[in-house]
């Protein structure tokens, strides 16, 4: 019976206007999204080579001149997946600090996937399913249903696989003609792990689609009349969608402000300043005792030039190694100072970082009441576009800058600004190559959120069965 | 007969569900707008200030506009404090780590997002089924049998139904602007509340579009459901399709290098410039300044030459997109609120010059810091009259010019519709 109402509900939406309308639409919107996506993937992904091509020469052409050219930037390229979601950060940095930041952006978001299912096949979904009791009563057609010894379980879970496999549809046509259009480019390649990739997205993009679906069905066995129902059911769409995952963040300031920022600007300008008033002192008491050790011969050392001290050490040993006890000392004495000061602002911007996690926590916490946040997360976190990546490329990026730090002490490079090294080999030179987070450790980090969706489909659905038992049918 | 009309459409709506629900949404969304950025705006203010006295070396900034309590725009780039670094190099003097990116992850909740999509998806819930809902009720026939004129039924329907649906938006507009006026946070000068007005104006004629529109689809369908489902996917295309895909597009028409790429080229000029003096000079330490000068000139031409090719991208997409009501009325609020890409373009341009300024004014050996202070940054945000001049008034008279078509289409369709 289950089935009998399932094919009733399909057929019902697929030949109905609405159906036609979200069809066509999500079929264009996916193909023109996707086919500038790709071109965007290229234009990318060319940058990203002549990047790396850029560095390579500079391994070349300067490495063994100043050792600053050492310092190769990690860079990562797109992902395979971006025809189909750019996610939050592309390449894998928050570029939006920067001053030279492209504005365009920040006022028109780029279009994706993500938008495709989570606005339109959402809202497709709330259209699909808001009359769908409150409708049939209306039409009579539900009494004649309930009244063949159907349970109303049964109604219900028809009802819910007839109009998912109607939503899915559109869904899976659009993704086919999409995926088909970039494995036909030949400069694009797509591994088994790319499909297993999308396949996931997919999975995380049903569960999506069912609890927005999911929702017309209890708005709809809540409400008499199909038109109280679709106010109500669009209301909500607009709540979940659009206005709690936009003020989440501004929430979660409220209730955790991080003052910190103020603070630590505070704190290292005293600290600067107190390292600049012990430095001064130190280096006044060493010149004290210095000039009670080497008396004369030291003030004469302070009132020669820095080429005239050369010049003498070169002549006068003595000299020389008072010089050098001298260099000696006020840089112990400078690095001592730094240290210090370096343990302090460590220390403050540590307090800076806490607090932003917090406040990043609870803002992801209170964005997660709406689905639409838990898909974001999930699915820019399943093609690393998201957060969760931005976090592991700060990661494995300073990984890469210990590599380079003690690549440079084994190869004996001095910290000066230019230095000869045309005897040095720099052929075993580090690359960085990012290498993607192995699929476990993602789907570590993704399934709560997929967690989420699925208590939400099981939330919605109970609730649409408690109140489908209670419906007047007539 | 239209008064008639009018008061029919004013009474259905005030005992309806639907008015009581989206004017309750409307309401309480508006009002929670104006509270979460005038919060928002009075931290970044105290921010900036504290932030401002503990700033060492040169620095260019300008502080929050008070006006992106109504459109947040681009206000998080323009009043940052930038340092500009012996080198040419402009970087933000705030904390990365302390930035919390869910700010990016979802759209700012400020007034001109909930015009721009909530109450617009509002206005066509309100608006859809006009004609068909009254057709498929019965009332359509008996309402035209008796001698009024099409033409003033429209009319009477848009001028009644719209009402409803914008006298509670003014009022909480109005609510809201008159707790703003009181805030010590902000300051709102004569020219501040032309601004608003402005913002107000545009914002009753973007809405006024999308009511035109659902009633041109109801126009043109014979059923309620039909012209809902018609009705939201053009909301769909016009809200987030026609404008989100523009800067994709221009950037494929105006392509610009990554800002990877920028910096990379810069490090390249800075590399070039740190061999070429040593070998040039055989020294271990030669003549910084000259090094510097020389070096800091080219790597400034490069990123010259990158906003303004940015600058460009952002210019092909206000002609790609600007035809569209969400982008025009986009561009026009935040032009107003002092936030949108004419405020950017024109405040980078002045931080760069700023910078060239710098790069001339003599330096203490050794090219740390300048050997007498560097005149401060002063910045002015655009005045009122070249906003308008500048684009202002044609988005303003796009969004004037579209409803007035679309309501026209409307016009037209409903004199051929049939009422049966």
């Amino acid at each position: 019976m289950i089935w009998s109402i399932a094919i009733k509900e399909f057929l019902d939406n697929i030949l109905n206007l609405r159906f036609t309308v979200g069809l066509l639409l999500c079929v264009i919107l996916v193909f023109a999204c996707v086919t500038i996506l790709t071109s965007d993937y290229r234009q990318r992904m060319a940058s990203h080579h002549a990047l790396k091509a850029m560095e390579e020469e500079f391994i070349g052409n300067y490495a063994a001149k100043t050792p600053l050219a050492l310092y190769e930037s990690a860079v990562k390229p797109p992902g395979a997946l971006h025809p189909f979601i750019t996610g939050l950060s592309p390449d894998g940095r928050n570029n939006s600090f920067s001053f030279y930041a492209n504005p365009v952006p920040a006022l028109f978001p780029t279009l994706d996937l993500v938008f495709i299912v989570s606005v339109l096949l959402s809202l497709l979904a709330v259209l699909f399913s808001y009359d769908s009791f409150s409708g049939e009563r209306e039409r009579g057609t539900l009494r004649l249903v309930a009244a063949n010894q159907v349970s109303r379980a049964k109604i219900l879970a028809g009802k819910w696989l007839g109009g998912i496999a109607s939503l899915l549809v559109p869904f899976f046509v659009s993704i086919v003609l999409g995926a088909l259009y970039v494995i036909i480019q030949p400069d694009i390649r797509w591994d088994d792990y790319t499909l297993l990739n999308l396949l996931l997205v997919l999975g995380v993009s049903v569960t999506f689609i069912s609890v927005f679906y999911l929702l017309g069905l209890l708005v709809s066995s809540s409400f008499r009349h199909s038109h109280s129902s679709l106010i109500t059911a669009v209301s909500l769409w607009v709540l979940f969608i659009l206005v709690i995952p936009s003020l989440s963040p501004y929430l979660a300031a409220e209730l955790y402000p991080i003052h910190a920022q103020v603070r630590r600007a505070q704190e290292i300008n005293r600290l600067r300043k107190e390292r600049d008033e012990k430095e001064t002192r130190l280096i006044a008491e060493c010149n004290e005792a210095f000039g009670r050790k080497y008396g004369r011969a030291f003030r004469e050392y302070r009132e020669m030039s820095g080429e005239e001290r050369q010049q003498k050490a070169a002549s006068d040993p003595e000299f020389g190694k008072m010089r050098e006890a001298y260099l000696g000392e006020r840089k112990k004495i400078q690095q001592e100072t730094l240290s210090n000061m370096q343990e302090g602002i460590d220390k403050v911007n540590q307090e800076l970082k806490d607090e932003a996690e917090k406040q990043k926590r609870t803002a992801k916490n209170l964005a997660a009441v709406s689905p639409y946040s838990d898909f974001l997360y999930a699915v820019t976190d399943l093609t690393e576009t998201g957060l969760h990546n931005m976090d592991y490329f700060k990661r494995i990026s300073s990984e890469y800058e210990n590599i380079i730090d003690k690549y440079r002490e084994i190869k004996g490079i001095p910290q000066r600004l230019y230095y000869d090294g045309s005897a040095l080999d720099f052929s075993d030179h580090p690359r960085f190559t990012y290498r993607e987070e192995p699929l476990r450790e993602r789907l570590a980090v993704v399934l709560p959120w997929w967690g989420m969706l699925i208590v939400f489909n099981v939330v919605f659905f109970a609730g649409a069965f408690t109140a489908f038992l209670r419906y007047d049918v007539r | 007969m239209i008064t008639v009309v009018i008061k029919k459409e004013i009474q259905e709506n005030l005992y309806s569900y639907k008015f009581m629900v989206i004017t309750l949404l409307s309401v309480v969304l508006v009002l929670a707008s104006f509270f979460v950025m005038h919060r928002d705006y009075a931290g970044r203010v105290e921010e900036y200030r504290l932030l401002k006295a503990e700033a060492r070396g040169e620095t260019a900034g300008t502080p929050p506009a008070p006006l992106s309590v109504f459109a947040r725009g681009l206000d998080q780039t323009l009043s940052q404090q930038y340092r500009l670094l012996y080198g040419g190099d402009i970087i933000p003097g705030g904390n990365k780590e302390s930035y919390n990116e869910l700010f990016l992850m979802f759209p700012t909740p400020d007034p001109l997002y909930v015009v721009k999509v909530i109450l617009a998806f509002c206005t066509i819930l309100f608006s859809f089924n006009a004609v068909t809902g009254e057709k498929e009720a019965g009332t359509l026939r008996l309402s035209l049998s008796n001698g009024i004129r099409r033409a003033d039924f429209l009319v009477g329907k848009w001028i009644g139904g719209f009402s409803c649906f914008i006298l509670p938006f003014l009022v909480s507009l109005l609510l809201a602007l008159f707790l703003l006026s009181f805030s010590p946070s902000i300051d709102l000068d004569f020219a501040s509340w032309i601004r608003i007005g402005f913002f107000s104006l545009s914002s009753i004629t973007y809405l006024a579009f999308f009511f035109s529109l659902g009633l041109l689809v109801s126009c043109l369908t014979q059923r309620a459901s039909t012209a809902l489902a018609v009705s939201l996917f053009l909301w769909v295309l016009l809200v987030f399709v026609a404008p989100n895909t523009g800067g994709i597009l221009a950037a494929q028409l105006e392509p610009s290098p990554s800002l990877q790429q920028l910096d990379v080229k810069r490090t390249q000029i800075v590399f070039s410039g740190i061999v070429g003096t040593f070998e040039e000079a055989n020294k271990e330490r030669p003549e910084e300044d000259k090094m510097s000068l020389t070096v800091d000139m080219t790597k400034e031409k490069l990123a010259v030459d990158y906003a303004n090719s940015l600058a460009r991208q952002a210019d092909m997409t206000r002609v790609l997109v600007g035809w569209s009501p969400p982008a025009a009325y986009t561009f026009l609020a935040t032009d107003l609120a002092g936030t949108g890409l004419v405020e950017e373009k024109r405040f980078k341009q002045a931080v760069m010059q700023y910078s060239s300024l710098l790069l001339t004014l003599p330096r203490l050996q050794g090219g740390q810091g300048l050997r007498d202070p560097a005149p401060p940054f002063n910045y002015e945000r655009t005045p009122l009259r070249d906003v308008l001049v500048s684009g202002g008034l044609v988005n303003l008279v796009v969004l004037l010019l579209e409803s007035l078509l679309v309501f026209a289409g409307a016009a037209l369709a409903f004199l051929r519709y049939d009422l049966r």
